[in-house]
């Protein structure tokens, strides 16, 4: 089974902004909603991962990643597990990045079950 | 790694010297110079062996300095360009900015984390190395926090705010941010210290 996969720089932007849409362009709202979030659903559909590649853009500020990310927790409402389970990273230029997201997915999965 | 192959260098010149000094002293005859056509094995070997380290310190060891101070210096350019980039955000905050380029700036510093660390690894204590490397990290992230974390509750404007891709920051969250440039500016001051001092 062939995984989905999903490049930031490509399929969203070189320069993704900050949190929200009303924040400015290529927000991590936006992301979620009109990337991330679909992409996720179509990679628990097939029963494979979702393989999100990092590299390419010219940063990925806090807001934009924990928006992003501990957003399908947050807004979406999506098991951490389940989550962790399906995305996978892939981040040659700066592998810290992968890190931070999983953290931001944790902060989230802890306040949402407080 | 470096301490010991400086010592076992040591050791070499000092065998070396002692070998010249034989070599020197066999030759000097407090009256005048007797040119023997005939020589001993041991002379010969002893001057085989003088010429050879002799040679061998000059090419191969001089190489080794050379090769040792280039990676120092690319360690040395790694920090720099952090600092600089450090600088640079400074200069950023005090006034209305793009939110893309403070973005940038802090993307550019993790970049050039990835490239020290990978020249420091390569020739450094191990245990060292990861030491500065999890302080780094710990500071970067501050810094990344403090200049590109805008909340989550959308009415709290209490100390950055993003509009239209600009960013303003509040005079204390300003101040927190030097803080923690000027903090992270001694780390790195430290790792250049680690990196360039003759063990």
């Amino acid at each position: 089974m062939e995984n989905v996969e999903l490049k930031i720089a490509t399929d969203f932007s070189t320069t993704p902004g900050a949190r929200y849409k009303e924040e400015g362009d290529f927000s991590g709202e936006e992301f979620r909603e009109y990337v991330l979030y679909p992409k996720f659903k179509e990679a628990k559909t097939k029963g494979c991962h979702l393989i999100i590649n990092l590299d390419g853009t010219a940063g990925l500020g806090t807001s934009f990643l924990e928006e992003s990310f501990g957003g399908l927790l947050r807004t979406n409402k999506l098991d951490y597990n389940e989550v962790v389970d399906i995305i996978q990273f892939v981040s040659i230029e700066n592998p810290d990045y992968i890190e931070e997201i999983l953290g931001y997915l944790f902060d989230a999965y802890e306040k949402e079950n407080k | 790694m470096r301490m010991k192959k400086k010592i076992n260098n040591q050791w070499i010149v000092y065998f070396a010297i002692f070998g010249i000094g034989v070599t020197i002293g066999d030759c000097i005859n407090w009256g005048y110079f007797e040119l023997d056509k005939s020589i001993s094995v041991i002379d010969a070997l002893t001057l085989f062996l003088t010429v050879g380290i002799t040679l061998y310190i000059a090419t191969i060891l001089d190489r080794q300095f050379k090769n040792e101070q280039q990676e120092s210096d690319l360690i040395v350019e790694q920090i720099s360009e952090v600092s600089a980039l450090l600088k640079e955000i400074d200069a950023l905050i005090r006034q209305e900015s793009s939110y893309n380029e403070v973005n940038l700036k802090i993307h550019c510093i993790g970049l050039a984390k990835q490239n020290l660390f990978e020249f420091l690894k390569k020739s450094y204590d191990k245990n060292s190395v990861d030491s500065f490397e999890k302080i780094f990290k710990e500071k970067q992230k501050k810094v990344k926090d403090l200049l590109t974390n805008t909340p989550i509750d959308k009415n709290d404007l209490s100390k950055i705010s993003v509009k239209k891709g600009v960013v303003k920051y509040t005079d204390e969250r300003i101040k927190e941010i030097v803080t923690e440039i000027y903090s992270f500016r001694t780390e790195l001051f430290k790792i250049k210290l680690f990196a360039t001092t003759i063990t």
